[in-house]
């Protein structure tokens, strides 16, 4: 076999012209208008020179990397770091601005489940059309179709147009289509972020199967550590468009946590205005962590309920999407999620504008004494993601003082309830007799 | 020399896959036709899906082929009869032009807007971004299909004799793709930067209407100006359409002029397109 690299990559950089593209948004009104209050406005030499002209970006710079046949390669970083970037370069949808790439093998992307899929099509139709536009040929669709059908689980609804399926049949079935694939270099974009875990699951294992069982090469995106930990044979952390590391997912999985910006913030995470993740008008202001009277804390005592206030600003009437929060353990492990919709109760169906606070309480004797991180999630399940920041806030479980610190303190475990235990006593010759 | 040309051998023995180099092109480039031609089954089924999807959910289904040009017959052949002070033209004769005309309307409109529409695709798949707008061909070439049963039908009914030059009808609608994409390719480019030529097309699809002998011959023209009409790649082809279904001797030279001027758009399109098709995921 050839020691060449299937995957070379040689000083590739991929700039965006911020301000060159704020140009194509302006009409030639706005420009004219713009232009006539620059005129008439007294200040006139001082606006000038104030307008920022064409912003560069550099989405990624200097990223040497090589990838052997047969590895299968976890991309980490915070959101922005260019991992989607380097993705896009890799499958050819956009080209690098400096640098050069050299493929020694096909390449199937799937960066987005179901792009591509028409909702009006049946499920059988959208099949052959997605396969095609993921470069399969009809043939190889013909001889795979029978597996997709069966991974996917939707035979019943193969000539059902796709518009009626639930969000999590078109993920499957999409999906499905795209595992399908043959090629030599299989890149995948946070696929694993829709569809239940279930489902989940599955697509983790096929992926399993095309990397160890088939020799091929995957890369593959994820902010989903244990994911990455258990696929992966190497991991690569990305940071501001650049490699800050390489090597095995033990090492650096580390280094992305401790990278991670929840660790400045103790029990809450407020954000200032004008930098509060929002999108279609939903922002979140803060996130904190609060004891029954509504003070906010910074640790918690095992023996006391708490809560988890989430405080979101709506800037115009809005169907009610979901909210949730996380917990992970330090190593990421997902502790439990909650959403306001798992409560069989009414849940209102709009948003008024303003101010909507969220309590989510959280009894007392569950958690272990450990550092928990906090995440949060607003959005439709399945379908959209208005705001999701998977580490806000961190804040300690501190075993109290008094006898219990001996029974529940250091047990292992990343929760640690106290549940109910009952005893029935039977003496042995009367098991013995039925 | 030898050592360099042995090692470059041995290299594309072990690998079987050619190394695909990727960096940032400059200027301009050529046309990747191996590249179409390997994704033509993505041309087929992205056609086929615009057909698919075209009538569905509707009640009459692909009678909406033919129900807009007839309309648009009737409504033209009596803005003829008012205008010709009570003299009566053929509907066969308005008919002959409406369908190529439809043809071509549809097929410059669907393939301008065809980047834009599939915006999600461009950002997340990679394929030849010429598969979109070639691919806009398909659905009206169907709805010409269908509605030229129905000119068939007429034919029949006002008894217009059917001549051996019916079998040039190919080369014409052939003719009319060429000019379709000549003007559709390069819009549907344009329109990724700037939205406005969305617009555009549909002002330009309606001037060029009476610029192109639809509701009047070519002939109706004074002699010494119907040389402008072939500069219009549709001019001549739209005429040699009315000739070969009316029987009439067809103008070869003003279908020869207009073809090639149909050809020179498009590959002045063709050009423009693929220097630019790069970008087009960024700014999409």
């Amino acid at each position: 076999m050839t020691d060449q690299p299937i995957i070379d990559i040689q000083n590739m950089g991929k700039r965006y012209l911020l301000g060159g593209q704020a140009r194509l948004d302006q009409t030639i009104p706005e420009i004219i208008s713009e232009k006539c209050r620059r005129f008439f406005s007294p200040k006139r030499t001082a606006t000038k020179k104030k307008q920022p002209h064409t912003a560069d970006f550099w989405a990624l710079r200097n990223v040497n990397l090589q990838i052997q046949k047969g590895e299968v390669v976890g991309i980490i970083g915070h959101n922005g770091a260019g991992k989607s970037t380097l993705l896009k370069i890799l499958s050819e949808i956009t080209e690098p601005t400096e640098g050069h790439v050299a493929l020694r093998g096909r390449v199937g992307s799937l960066l987005e489940v179901g792009t591509g899929f028409h909702p009006e099509l049946t499920g059988r139709e959208n099949i052959f059309l997605n396969g095609a536009i993921l470069g399969m040929s009809k043939s190889l669709i013909k001889a795979k179709f029978d597996d997709i059908v069966e991974f996917s689980g939707v035979e019943k609804f193969l000539d059902t147009p796709v518009k009626r399926y639930s969000s999590g049949m078109t993920v499957r079935l999409a999906f499905s289509v795209a595992a399908h694939l043959d090629p030599e270099i299989l890149i995948v974009d946070e696929v694993l972020a829709v569809g239940d875990s279930e489902f989940q699951k599955k697509c983790l294992g096929k992926m399993q199967d095309i990397a160890n069982g088939q020799g091929r090469t995957v890369l593959f995106v994820s902010h989903n550590m244990s994911a990455i930990s258990n696929l992966c044979s190497r991991a690569v952390l990305l940071n501001h468009g650049t490699i800050v590391g390489d090597g095995t997912p033990e090492d650096i999985i580390p280094d992305y946590l401790n990278s991670d910006s929840a660790h400045e913030h103790i029990g809450q995470r407020i954000y200032l205005s004008g930098q509060e993740p929002q999108k279609q008008g939903i922002a979140l202001e803060a996130i904190q962590l609060v004891n029954d009277n509504q003070m906010p804390i910074g640790s918690i005592g095992l023996n006391h309920d708490f809560r988890i206030k989430i405080t979101l600003q709506v800037e115009q009437e809005t169907p009610a999407p979901a909210v949730a929060i996380a917990l992970r353990d330090s190593a990421d492990t997902l502790v439990f999620n909650s959403t306001n919709h798992d409560q069989s109760l009414p849940v209102e169906q709009t948003w008024q504008k303003g101010k909507i606070v969220f309590h989510c309480h959280i009894p007392k004797h569950l958690l272990n004494s450990q550092r928990y991180y906090v995440g949060v999630w607003v959005g439709v399940p399945c379908e959209k993601t208005f705001i999701q920041v998977d580490r806000a806030f961190y804040f300690d479980a501190i075993a109290m003082e008094g006898a219990e610190r001996f029974i529940r303190g250091n047990k292992p475990g990343v929760v640690a309830p106290i549940l109910n235990w009952h005893q029935t006593s039977h003496s042995e010759s009367q098991c013995y007799a039925t | 020399m030898s050592a360099i040309t042995t090692t470059s051998l041995t290299k594309e023995a072990v690998s079987p896959t050619p190394t695909k180099i990727l960096k940032a092109s400059k200027g301009w480039q050529p046309i990747e036709f191996a590249k179409l031609f390997q994704y033509r089954e993505l041309l087929w089924f992205l056609a086929l899906r615009d057909i698919q999807v075209r009538y569905k959910q509707t009640l009459l289904g692909a009678f909406w082929a033919v129900i807009q040009p007839l309309a648009l017959m009737i409504v033209l052949t009596a803005v003829r009869y008012i205008m010709g002070r009570g003299q009566a033209i053929s509907p066969v004769f308005i008919f002959a032009a409406i369908l190529p005309w439809t043809f071509f309307s549809s097929t410059v409109i669907g393939s301008t807007n065809s980047l834009v529409s599939n915006a999600h695709m461009l950002r997340k798949i990679y394929f030849p971004r010429l598969i979109l707008p070639l691919a806009s061909v398909g659905s009206p070439l169907l709805d010409y299909a269908i509605s030229f049963g129905v000119l068939v039908l007429m034919m029949l009914w006002y008894q217009v004799t059917l001549t051996w030059s019916l079998l040039f009808l190919p080369v014409l609608i052939f003719s009319t793709i060429i000019a379709a994409l000549g003007v559709g390719v390069l819009l549907s480019a344009l329109t990724v930067s700037y939205r406005d030529f969305r617009y555009v097309v549909t002002l330009l699809i309606q001037l060029w209407f009476f610029a192109t002998p639809v509701i009047y011959s070519l002939h109706e023209l004074p002699v010494h100006y119907q040389w402008i009409m072939w500069l219009n790649p549709m001019g001549g082809i739209i005429e040699g359409f009315r000739s070969v279904i009316l029987g009439n001797p067809i103008d070869w030279i003003a279908w020869a002029v207009s073809t090639q001027v149909a050809t020179l758009c498009l590959l002045l399109g063709l050009i423009f397109f693929t220097r630019v098709e790069k970008r087009f995921a960024d700014i999409v």
